[in-house]
């Protein structure tokens, strides 16, 4: 990969690696801290990446950074802990996207990350696989169960009208 | 694939969205007939799909533009620390080449008393054993014919020798004897040990003599007669003898001649030295050359040699 390529690539997926990282840890210095380190390491081995993969490298190499420092480190704070300005919060007017959004949080990590890789990025459940090192019917498991709790969790919020 | 209750998840995705294969298609279908509560859940499920949040953006793309720019690339890094751990090897490599070189020279000389070292100071080497003795060694060197290095207290084989070659020698090579000790008498040992081939008259010549052109005569050492009981008998070494030293021809010819407590010359290594002379005949010529007190004092004898016998005596005695 050129560095122009480079250049493109952080034109054409930064923001979907930080939308990807902000949904992911809630935290919008951790998930800009992600996204930095992920296009150190993409230049770092830029000459060995191809190009056509460069998305899948990106998006595997956060995930990997997500899950080795903020999760099996523990660096990532109860979200009870945190101050309530640094939890990433959308803009008000979306209502049902923000009832998503607040139900996806409550989903285990894995599934979680499992469903933004899905729904945001389009990746198939065997690209996911390749990203997140599950088998295709293992990523396809946990995305039903992911789905089969966010439709829990919205009628439950129909229904209490939170 | 059979789909049971245990891995219908892993189809349960496909089936909703509606790519399940037809093979499995039809065996999702009646299983799901099989189970109606897994299809009533199926049916009344309601996919919910995220919408990206393209409003959510990255506004710090500069800072990863100037990634490119900023962060070293590391095949830069590499050769450097390839080098550096290089350099870091042979300077390893030499220190404990030289520590093991060393170490093993110490080994090979411990304890070996005699490993001189050789940056040692000259004066050391003086101070050992074996120059010490040979200091012991009274040598008179006035022949220049004499600079032929041979060593001290040589036994020399009998030859004969005319008196003119003797007497054509200025100074004889003299050698003291009284400090003669045993392992002085290993040459005559090895010497004894040559056949000899003209018996009579008989002048003891140096192992290691090289004869002029001008001594054809000159015999090798050490009689042995063939037949001889006397021959095949061992006398004891007696190191109490003291050797007798005589000047022979040539420079630094000289004789030992080893007496036992018979009166007899000693044989060495089987070797016979009988035939040579016995002691009462070595001790009667030496006594014409006016050498050898009669009574056989023999301190008096090594002195009386020491001081009297010169070329020109040795020529006139009757050998």
């Amino acid at each position: 990969m050129t560095k122009e390529q480079y250049h493109t690539t952080v034109t054409n997926f930064a923001d979907n690696l930080f939308r990807y990282a902000v949904k992911s840890l809630r935290r919008e210095a951790d998930a800009k801290d992600v996204v930095q380190r992920s296009f150190e390491k993409l230049w770092l081995k830029h000459e060995g990446v191809d190009f056509a993969k460069v998305k899948s490298y990106l998006f595997t190499t956060a995930h990997n950074i997500i899950v080795d420092d903020y999760r099996k480190n523990k660096r990532m704070q109860s979200m009870a802990d945190l101050p309530e300005k640094e939890i990433y919060s959308r803009p008000d007017g979306f209502e049902l996207r923000d009832s998503l959004n607040n139900a996806l949080q409550t989903l285990p990590d894995i599934q979680k990350r499992l469903v933004l890789l899905r729904d945001y990025e389009g990746y198939s459940y065997k690209e996911i696989g390749v990203i997140t090192k599950l088998s295709e019917a293992q990523v396809k498991v946990y995305i039903f169960r992911a789905r089969k709790k966010l439709q829990e969790i919205l009628r439950r919020m129909e229904r209490t009208g939170s | 694939m059979t789909i049971n209750r245990i891995n219908y998840e892993q189809f349960a995705l496909d089936y909703l969205e509606g790519s399940l294969p037809a093979d499995l298609l039809v065996e999702m279908e009646s299983f799901l007939d099989e189970h109606p509560d897994i299809r009533k859940e199926l049916e009344e499920m309601e996919m919910f799909y995220l919408e990206p949040e393209t409003d959510v953006v990255f506004d710090d793309k500069d800072s990863l533009l100037a990634i490119a720019e900023t962060t070293p690339k590391k095949r830069r890094i590499l050769p450097f620390l390839l080098v550096a751990c290089g350099i870091a090897l042979l300077v390893v490599s030499a220190v404990w080449l030289m520590v093991d070189t060393e170490v093993n020279q110490e080994g090979d000389y411990a304890g070996d008393e005699n490993h001189i070292e050789l940056n040692a100071p000259i004066e050391n080497e003086i101070k050992t054993p074996e120059k010490q003795e040979d200091k012991e060694v009274d040598i008179e060197i006035n022949d220049s014919n004499s600079k032929q290095q041979k060593p001290e207290n040589q036994i020399y084989a009998k030859t004969e020798k005319p008196v003119e070659e003797v007497k054509e020698t200025p100074k004889p090579k003299v050698i003291s004897t009284p400090e003669i000790k045993a392992e002085n008498m290993v040459p005559v040992q090895e010497y004894a040990k040559e056949e000899i081939k003209q018996q009579p008259k008989e002048v003891i010549a140096p192992k290691t003599f090289e004869l002029p052109e001008n001594e054809p005569e000159f015999q090798a050492p050490i009689a042995k007669e063939e037949g001889s009981q006397k021959q095949e008998e061992k006398i004891e070494l007696v190191p109490t003898f003291v050797p007798v030293e005589i000047i022979g021809i040539q420079s630094v010819d000289a004789v030992a001649v080893l007496g036992n407590s018979q009166g007899d010359l000693l044989e060495t290594e089987g070797v016979s030295v009988k035939e040579l002379e016995p002691r009462s005949t070595i001790t009667s010529r030496l006594s014409k050359m006016g050498l050898v007190p009669k009574d056989r004092d023999l301190d008096n004898i090594k002195s009386g040699i020491k001081d009297a016998l010169t070329p020109e005596a040795f020529a006139t005695s009757d050998w």
